[in-house]
């Protein structure tokens, strides 16, 4: 519901007396329901709006109110009070010091370049920051502090411990969880201290622990509370940057790792969807990057590639009946379910005007509906078919069924 | 690429003579959500999974037309249906040839007519031609899905929800389809 006694309430501060709130408010739903904007959003847009209908230009940004880090968008020039909880040497010289700032509404991270830089600042110390900007990168918000930042030390506030939330929920930013190092994932890279899987019990996400830091390796079938991880995305799946991160031992849980499915998991099903992205498709051929290629040839990352590489690939939904799984079936098991290498495709799909369609057809034609037995590795509900066998029919099972149910 | 928020429903392995007796429909919350066909044996039902011969095909309709596959699964038989809202689906029952094996994935429906008659069919979303194997297996596959509903009626809420508007169903009553579905020979 709108709150039409705040806006009148606004406007009438501004001497503004002949206002028609119903057409304010019309406006205002209309913005929500039919273009999907927060009404935060759009109370504020159309009440900035009206003023300026009245000649009243309002300040863009409060600059002398105090906010709370959760308040904060990119682009703002911001007044904090926050706690340093944890810092980090960075390994750019443009930036002096890296870390993390807290306050009761929620915790970001922040960058001090060393351009005309103030001092860095204290663990552990309470900051009044004024000028400090907000910015995103890489679709993570963070603060950055430069030569015309104010910084004032301040007396400690009271900071309530941050919310543990399920991996589940993780999106970019800082985040607090419990967790438990499932397996670990050698790295050939000298950067890196440690690296794997963690998870909660009910999910799992990547993590990793750079050698430039103190943090020690995590111990297998310890669990953790972790507070003030940085959370990213690396290559569109949550990762977790324990590096810096507040780490306790937490006995009070044990965390079941056995029922969170990862590697080596078989199962049988029906396959039930050929889903988009099935069959012939086209990959990035620049080295290294395997994204696959839009239907016009472009990379998200190399943008347009000409001289792509073809694969064959299906991306399938297993039903068990009780579950429904993701499955990704990679080249090598495609060929021998269809019995069509990638060069016959490709051959195939060169003789008709839509050939790359009748592929995904003929691969649809011959596995829909049928039983088939898979193995591979489970990440996140996604499966990495390692092979895929159709279900031979066991006739014993008929006669044993047919015992059972005569007794 | 269609990235999905609401994981998709799993197809339940149910026989002919079982969704022959549904009419209970469980309706989502909203528009959005979707609803559920109560089944006799105890459980919530949103899609479908058939395999069997399937026998004949009529056509419904002239301005836009309905095809209907009668399949038999050797209890009894379903009615699948495919238009213009499921083309893949009636391309693929306008090329069979019957009768074939098919198996098919797709939305039940229960329908109540204005005096009161209620009928079920299903509104394919894939039609595949398999083969005698696959048929077989699907019939073990129920017959297992199907015990196993039973033997949890007493304690899950669909079983208990049947048990209350199904209160004529007795369970038993499966072991004569296990026992038609499992009968050697190829009697369609």
């Amino acid at each position: 519901m709108v709150d039409v006694k705040q806006i009148s309430a606004t406007l009438e501060k501004h001497g503004i007396k002949d206002y028609d709130i119903v057409v304010i408010e019309k406006r205002i739903n209309r913005m929500v329901s039919e273009f999907g904007i927060a009404e935060k959003e759009a109370v504020s847009t159309v009440t900035r709006d009206v003023l300026k209908q009245h000649g009243v230009e309002l300040k863009t940004s409060s600059s002398s109110d105090l906010i709370p880090l959760r308040d904060t968008s990119p682009g703002d020039w911001v007044v904090l009070e926050v706690k340093v909880v944890s810092t980090q040497k960075p390994n750019s010289p443009a930036i002096l010091q890296s870390g993390i700032l807290a306050d009761d509404s929620g915790a970001m991270g922040f960058i001090i370049f060393s351009k005309g830089a103030p001092k860095p600042l204290e663990e552990g110390s309470w900051y009044r920051l004024e000028q400090a900007v907000v910015d995103s990168y890489k679709g993570v918000v963070g603060i950055k502090i430069h030569s015309g930042t104010t910084i004032k030390k301040i007396d400690s506030k009271p900071l309530p411990p941050p919310t543990i939330v399920p991996l589940a929920e993780l999106i970019p930013g800082i985040d607090s969880f419990r967790a438990t190092m499932l397996n670990e994932i050698e790295s050939s890279s000298d950067t890196i201290k440690q690296s794997g899987m963690i998870t909660d019990g009910v999910s799992v996400c990547r993590f990793v622990i750079w050698a430039s830091s103190n943090a020690p390796p995590l111990e297998p079938g310890k669990a953790y509370v972790f507070y003030y991880a940085n959370v990213q995305s690396y290559n569109g799946k949550i990762s977790v940057d324990l590096s810096g991160a507040i780490r306790i031992e937490d006995d009070s849980v044990t965390i079941d790792i056995d029922s969170v499915k990862t590697d080596d998991v078989e199962m049988t099903g029906v396959i039930v969807q050929i889903q988009q992205g099935s069959g012939l498709i086209m990959r990035c051929p620049v080295e290294g990057c395997k994204r696959t290629l839009t239907r016009q040839k472009f990379c998200q990352k190399h943008e347009f590639q000409p001289d792509f590489n073809y694969d064959l690939r299906i991306k399938a939904v297993l039903d068990d009946g009780e579950d429904t799984y993701s499955l990704i079936v990679p080249r090598a098991v495609v060929e021998r379910i269809t019995d069509m290498t990638l060069d016959q495709a490709i051959e195939k799909a060169g003789q008709s005007p839509l050939g790359a369609e009748d592929i995904a057809l003929d691969i649809q034609n011959m596995i829909i509906g049928r039983y088939m037995w898979v193995t591979g590795s489970m990440i996140e509900s996604t499966f990495l078919v390692r092979d895929m066998l159709e279900l031979v029919y066991d006739d014993a099972e008929r006669v044993k069924l047919l015992n059972e149910v005569a007794s | 690429m269609s990235e999905t928020y609401a994981k998709r429903e799993p197809a339940k392995r149910v026989f002919s003579a079982e969704l022959r007796l549904c009419h209970h429909v469980i309706k989502g919350s909203d528009d959005k959500s979707p609803s559920y066909i109560l089944l006799p044996t105890g459980g919530l039902m949103n899609r479908i999974l058939i395999s069997g011969v399937a026998i004949s095909r009529d056509k419904m309709g002239d301005t836009n037309p309905m095809y209907r596959l009668k399949v038999s699964d050797k209890v009894g038989a379903f009615y699948v249906t495919a238009g213009q809202y499921q083309q893949n689906a009636m391309y693929q029952m306008i090329k069979l040839e019957c009768p074939a094996y098919v198996t098919i994935v797709g939305k039940p429906s229960v329908y109540t007519t204005p005096d009161g008659k209620v009928l079920v069919s299903v509104r394919a979303e894939s039609v595949t031609v398999t083969d005698k194997a696959t048929r077989d297996n699907w019939l073990v596959d129920t017959a297992r899905a199907t015990m196993k509903r039973v033997a949890e009626r007493d304690v899950s809420e669909a079983g208990k929800l049947a048990k209350q508007i199904h209160e004529e169903f007795q369970p038993e009553i499966i072991n004569s389809w296990i026992e038609q579905a499992m009968a050697s020979g190829d009697s369609v």
